[in-house]
């Protein structure tokens, strides 16, 4: 291959000392409509209850719910309560924030599959959500083990994702 | 189908932000433009021969055969108005303090423009005029384009009526 | 099945792959797109049309990230286009310079990826947060690391993966990437035992299993037959392309199967008329971004059967003089991930690598086919191309 060209890497020092940069930050700050399914969702989550959508002819509960099914392009069907229970699909132990700096305790996101797969009647496979686990020692969780949502009490509750604390085993 | 919302009660706002700030490089021609403007208070331009064109600021490369460009110069200090502008309100939509102009100026060699503040009377600004740059002193300049203050006119402005709304008329 | 002109890459070049460089983005797709024209022998007057990819704009910090790049990516006064795919754009920019010829509308076309990863304050995972849903998932406070980790899990525990086996693609990447003159320079020899005695950053991802955040670009030069022929004496023609989108609803998706890379594959495959990859394939650069990903992809990619890429690892038949050679450049892991530029690496190395030009990288025997894969966005897109001699 012919030679790379020579681009010049930068060193801490060379930055430091005076390289000639421009800093700026962005200032982008967005209030975005929830939208009419994500609406109704997060209404749910303030009532205590995990709300999803039903699309009959691709047999699934869909959560977060939309008003389409993206897989056959039809509008869903109706409303469903989904159980704020359901398996651990998968989690990580993390130890580390966003940019990089340790955590003092580590989180536990995972992915949580509601309800019980095929075996309940009208709850089709991989309604899930992205989430928290916790309640829970790290090295006690297991992908496939059931857990339950712990929900903030009715009046701190504020129609948000965070309404519902943590999932725990049980 | 889907169903309109039947009260504003039912409208949500969420909010949030993208948490993200930038630190950018000058660029290695970059670099060699705004340390000439900081150091010696000179702007500096690069030549491609074989385009015949002189970009200011410096560019590494000529955009319009990729030739990489060695040959540098210095352009200016006066330049030509290209084009000028009287901005009345802020990036928020709410009127500013005071009215800024802000304008393209063809640094004399330089076939490219820059944008920068025009300062001076802006009643008297007509396009074409030549202008020239009210730097800082050498002490305060740090290498960015902040260290011209701005451009000004170099003519003096004629007699009578200004033009158009631009300024308060005499009184 | 052919479709529109034959079309061959009868170019390339590339910057350094840097963790900061001093060059702005438009520098650096001009360095990229000045040594691929010298390659091939050619001016920017003899290019038809420009393709860039560039992923998202937030990294370098620039709002309309083509546009800002046009100039240096040879775009002046030329029909230009820009796409994006997240880390699938690099591959995704060579198709797009590949249709652009195969259309018939353009006889020579120059594609350039170029990513300025640096530039993001305090760290280019900022950038990466808006990935997430603004209302059902941001709130969390969740970072990037989350979804590798969440997908390493699943596929590890779904076929019952020793990490061990995975930690040798970050040993091989590092090694490969030492024969490779633009590799952001780190530890070319560590061992198993490095990457499962370093760092946890969310498990099971260790700080080893991640490729490096770069800067850099890359360009290739993409002609029609009758002019690849004049240009260059052993041009590499691309024999099938192929992409593909999942959902953005990712938690609704089993992360253990990247079933839309197998799409995507199967679109090449067909227009190739590959009905055997693993035997009609000679060399493989499947995009490995954390170590398991290459392994990921490469049953995605129909190479390996669902959860026995780590085994193929283990048995050496990954290795440069292996039976199926993957990531001979070094990959992501090895010489670094400017995210849109490294894929297009990867098509640069397959040019390189089939015409007997890829030096101490060199695959030994006279490999004839090759194919790179790149994916990308929310554990969404696959995007391949298959290139032969």
């Amino acid at each position: 291959m012919p030679q790379p060209f020579p681009t010049r890497s930068l060193s801490d020092a060379e930055l430091r000392e005076g390289v000639v940069t421009v800093s700026h930050a962005l200032r982008a700050e967005y209030a975005w409509d929830a939208g009419v399914a994500i609406g109704a969702y997060l209404d749910g989550l303030r009532a205590g209850r995990i709300l999803g959508r039903s699309c009959r002819r691709c047999d699934r509960v869909l959560v977060p719910p939309r008003m389409f099914c993206e897989q056959c392009f039809r509008p869903t069907d109706g409303w469903v309560e989904v159980p704020s229970t359901g398996r651990v699909a998968t989690f990580s132990v993390c130890y580390v924030t966003w940019d990089m700096q340790p955590l003092v305790l580590p989180e536990l996101p995972a992915v949580i599959e509601l309800g019980e797969g095929r075996a309940e009647a009208g709850v089709g496979p991989h309604p899930g959500i992205l989430h928290r686990l916790g309640g829970v020692d790290p090295d006690d969780v297991s992908i496939g083990m059931r857990v339950r949502a712990v929900w903030k009490p009715a009046r701190e509750r504020e129609g948000s994702i965070l309404d519902i604390r943590y999932w725990r085993p049980g | 189908m889907l169903e309109k919302p039947s009260s504003p009660e039912a409208i949500r706002l969420w909010r949030g932000s993208i948490p993200v700030s930038h630190r950018y490089t000058a660029g290695v021609a970059g670099e060699r433009f705004f340390r000439a403007l900081a150091d010696r208070g000179v702007f500096l331009a690069t030549r491609c021969g074989a385009c015949q064109v002189v970009y200011c600021p410096a560019r590494a490369f000529c955009e319009r055969c990729l030739a990489a460009l060695e040959e540098e110069l210095e352009v200016g200090p006066r330049g030509r108005l290209e084009s000028f502008t009287i901005v009345r309100r802020g990036l928020d939509g709410r009127p500013l303090a005071a009215p800024v102009t802000v304008g393209l100026v063809r640094l004399d060699g330089a076939d490219t423009v820059l944008v920068h503040r025009i300062g001076g009377d802006s009643g008297h600004l007509q396009i074409g005029i030549t202008v020239e740059p009210v730097l800082r002193d050498a002490s305060q300049r740090q290498g960015c384009l902040d260290d011209v203050e701005h451009f000004r006119p170099l003519v003096k402005p004629p007699p009578g009526r200004p033009r158009g709304d631009r300024a308060a008329p005499p009184a | 099945m052919s479709v529109g002109q034959k079309v061959a890459v009868v170019g390339a070049g590339m910057t350094r792959f840097v963790r900061r460089s001093l060059e702005t983005g438009k520098e650096l797709a001009w360095e990229a797109a000045l040594r691929a024209l010298e390659s091939a022998e050619l001016t920017l007057d003899d290019i038809d049309a420009v393709c860039i990819g560039s992923a998202p704009d937030a990294f370098d910090g620039v709002h309309m990230k083509g546009e800002y790049l046009a100039d240096g990516s040879g775009g002046w006064n030329k029909p230009v286009i820009r796409s994006y795919v997240g880390g699938g754009t690099g591959v995704f920019c060579a198709i797009q310079g590949w249709y652009h010829v195969a259309s018939g509308m353009f006889d020579r076309v120059l594609v350039v990826a170029e990513e300025k990863m640096s530039s993001t304050m305090p760290h280019a995972q900022g950038a990466f947060i808006t990935i997430f849903d603004n209302v059902t998932e941001r709130p969390l406070g969740p970072n990037l690391l989350w979804i590798f980790a969440l997908e390493m899990n699943r596929y590890m525990t779904t076929y019952g993966l020793d990490k061990a086996d995975i930690a040798r693609v970050a040993v091989k990447n590092k090694r490969n990437a030492a024969g490779h003159p633009a590799a952001q320079l780190g530890k070319a020899d560590i061992t198993v035992e490095d990457v499962l005695a370093s760092e946890v950053l969310a498990w099971p991802v260790q700080r080893l299993d991640v490729s490096p955040v770069s800067d850099g670009a890359v360009a290739v030069v993409m002609a029609a037959e009758h002019e690849a022929k004049r240009i260059c004496d052993r041009p590499v023609w691309v024999e099938g392309v192929g992409w593909h989108l999942d959902t953005a609803y990712w938690t609704n998706r089993d992360l253990a199967y990247p079933r839309y890379v197998e799409y995507a594959a199967r679109m090449a495959y067909d227009m190739a008329g590959i009905t055997e990859p693993r035997r009609q394939i000679d060399i493989v650069e499947p995009y490995d971004p954390f170590d398991y990903k290459e392994l990921h992809h490469l049953e995605g990619l129909l190479l390996f059967d669902r959860g026995t890429a780590p085994e193929a690892a283990r048995d050496g038949v990954l290795e440069r003089d292996g039976d199926l050679p993957s990531c001979p450049s070094g990959g992501l892991l090895g010489v670094g991930n400017p995210i849109a530029a490294a894929g297009l690496m990867k098509v640069a190395e397959l040019f390189w690598q089939l015409r007997g030009e890829a030096g101490a990288r060199q695959v030994p025997g006279t490999p004839h086919r090759g194919l790179a894969q790149a994916w990308g966005d929310l554990m969404q897109v696959g995007t391949v191309i298959v290139m032969g001699r």
